[in-house]
């Protein structure tokens, strides 16, 4: 087990800015890429395309991580996204200074009535979710960024305007020491909710819903509590006027507590000290010793754009898509968008894809966001019914039974915590093998007399695409693919290893079968009876560069 | 020997919320009352087990801290 990270913030770190070099003179050339936005979706966004190769600049209004302070923000962490980490690089770092849990509770009328314990999944390489404030998250990205010679974060520089032709796209920058003109071939928009880039070049997302419910985020240091590490619910505790209580770990002995306020309750009358104070006494005792770390108070909506991308500007994160934090789909959708745009982009800026890989964006992460919306609006319905009829009589009888039977309180839905998204409906995806579309589990590979570094199947992936042969040897003749790499898996398993693989793929790893794996660690075909030939086919369609690749002024109007 | 059938998954049980729902969502009241009494019998044919539904009958009416009154005894 890793230790915990010796570091325990007590404010935020504070990056340098850097006169850039726009300031002095005109660039020659544009920027292959511009992020715009420093957040989780634009740093693993930069850091995935510095990482294959791409130089990438940053462009941040601020100068830190978070916002306002120590804001938890988004703060349980997702199998697939330590899965997206470990590829880059930081997913040892938020394992061990976050918290792992794998117990959740379900309270009702303040008794626990449901409770589930993620299955322990020693097959894997992650286990459960990792609990662990957003800034720790971004700072760990920026330092893996600063590492990297073709990454440039540039710190307090604001896009202010947004012009786009189908060459290039032209940003206008707002920094301390003056204003600056520059050129990017591509930019991906991660700049939030209220995304700047979005409304400069006139976009706006479909607001799905809205509600009036509002919460209140009270981040707490405790000092004499040791609480079980698990995550739990109340729906409707007393101590909180008969309204929802969500509480979660953190790191530094930091418990995250959101309580749902009344209709109509005033939120800032809601925060001030005292009454914050209150509410946590009122639910967690009068003996309790703690600090509040951070406040704040939220409420939600669901949207999303039309398209993911306009001509040459991709959208990420919440710029392209709104969810009720029900289930921790944001954070954890807005780093699957950036895992799922990096190799694309990259693909293409080195001229190895065309067109229809890149459009693939917007197909399978609008599709992923719907599923996102789908399910957080289920739960944000049940934790807050307001006035329908429908639901209030469902919800009732649920609650009123909940404490005798397992079947109600299993419905009791105050958020279904996040799953990898399925890409079955892809473009991409070829065939209609049931693994088609789904993130490739990160099997340890197991194997007697090995150093215990716990390798694991995505560490034995290539940097592209990969030939996952479920043999201990390759077939004898392989077509070249600078693309593909071929991997034989049964090689780095003993057979406690291979019943592993057979138990997460529920194919067995000696089958001979094969998967070819996008770079993404996303399956895109699979088969028993499948020609190397046919793998590089299916692989050379999903790059096709059709004759005129050109983004065209109607690919730039098309989604205004 | 009958085959148990497989426990309804979370997913499924999400699904049946959200149809449930759907499916008494009507602003006449004696129309939501005609669903779901119909819905009752349905089930009850499924179940083909007369002492499971009364149990759950008298569950419901000692969740409510009453007991049944019958026209007949």
């Amino acid at each position: 087990m890793l230790a915990r990270e010796a570091i325990n913030m007590l404010k935020l770190p504070i990056y340098p800015f850097h006169r850039p070099a726009e300031l002095e003179v005109p660039l020659s050339d544009p920027h292959a890429v511009v992020v715009v936005g420093g957040g989780l979706s634009g740093l693993t966004t930069a850091l995935d395309l510095a990482r294959r190769g791409i130089r990438v600049t940053v462009l941040d209004d601020d100068n830190t991580v978070g916002v306002r302070g120590l804001a938890s923000r988004g703060m349980v962490w997702a199998q697939r996204t330590l899965d997206i980490f470990d590829r880059l690089g930081i997913a040892d770092r938020v394992v061990s200074k976050g918290v792992r849990w794998n117990v959740g509770r379900v309270l009702c009328r303040d008794s626990p009535v449901a409770s589930f314990t993620l299955q322990e999944q020693p097959d894997v390489r992650h286990n459960g979710f990792a609990n662990l404030q957003q800034y720790y998250v971004e700072q760990f990205l920026v330092e893996a960024l600063q590492a990297e010679p073709l990454a440039e974060v540039r710190w307090l520089n604001k896009v202010t305007a947004v012009r786009q032709d189908a060459e290039e796209v032209e940003l206008d920058v707002e920094t301390p020491e003056g204003n600056y003109t520059t050129r990017a071939q591509w930019v991906v928009a991660c700049d939030g909710a209220l995304s700047g880039v979005r409304s400069a070049i006139g976009l706006q997302p479909r607001v799905h819903d809205r509600t009036e419910d509002r919460w209140i985020i009270i981040d707490i240091t405790v000092r004499n509590q040791r609480w079980p590490e698990e995550r739990w619910t109340w729906l409707d505790a007393s101590a909180n006027n008969g309204r929802a209580v969500w509480r979660h770990k953190m790191a530094d002995e930091t418990w995250r507590l959101d309580f749902q306020l009344a209709p109509g309750e005033d939120a800032i009358a809601a925060s001030t000290e005292p009454a914050m104070r209150k509410r946590v006494t009122d639910l967690l005792g009068t003996d309790l010793d703690f600090e509040i770390a951070w406040s704040g108070a939220w409420g939600y909506r669901h949207e999303c754009l039309e398209r993911l991308r306009q001509g040459r500007i991709f959208f990420a994160g919440d710029a392209a898509h709104l969810v009720a934090p029900f289930g921790a789909r944001g954070g954890n959708g807005g780093i699957q968008d950036a895992d799922n745009l990096g190799w694309k982009l990259a693909l293409h800026l080195r001229n190895s894809a065309g067109e229809r890989l890149l459009e693939s964006y917007s197909d399978e992460r609008k599709h992923a966001a719907f599923e996102n919306i789908r399910q957080a609006r289920r739960s944000s319905r049940f934790v807050y019914p307001a006035e329908h009829e429908s639901t209030m009589l469902w919800r009732d009888a649920i609650i009123a039974l909940a404490p005798t039977r397992s079947l109600a309180a299993r419905m009791i839905n105050t958020g279904r915590l996040c799953m990898p998204a399925l890409y079955g409906a892809s473009p991409l995806v070829v065939g209609s093998h049931r693994a088609a579309g789904a993130a490739l589990p990160n099997v340890v590979l197991r194997r007697k007399g090995a150093d215990g570094s716990g390798n694991s199947l995505h560490r034995v992936l290539g940097p592209w695409f990969t030939a996952l042969v479920m043999a201990d040897a390759l077939p004898k003749s392989l077509p070249a693919h600078p693309l593909l790499t071929w991997v034989a898996v049964d090689q780095f398993c003993d057979d406690d290893g291979r019943a592993a693989l057979s138990r997460q793929l529920g194919a067995t790893a000696t089958d001979g079968s094969i998967w070819l794996v996008r770079p993404d660690h996303h399956v895109m075909a699979a088969g028993a009876d499948v020609s190397p030939e046919t793998v590089a086919m299916w692989l050379a369609e999903a790059v096709l560069q059709s004759t005129d690749e050109s983004v065209t002024n109607a690919d730039i109007s098309a989604a205004a | 020997m009958k085959a148990s059938p497989m426990p309804i998954s979370q997913q499924q049980l999400d699904d049946l919320f959200e149809a449930l729902v759907a499916f008494t969502d009507t602003p006449v009241a004696e129309d939501r009352q005609r669903r779901l009494t119909r819905l009752v019998l349905m089930l009850i044919e499924h179940v083909d087990d007369a002492s499971q539904v009364r149990a759950a009958i008298d569950q419901v009416m000692k969740s409510e801290s009453r007991e049944l009154v019958l026209a007949i005894p």
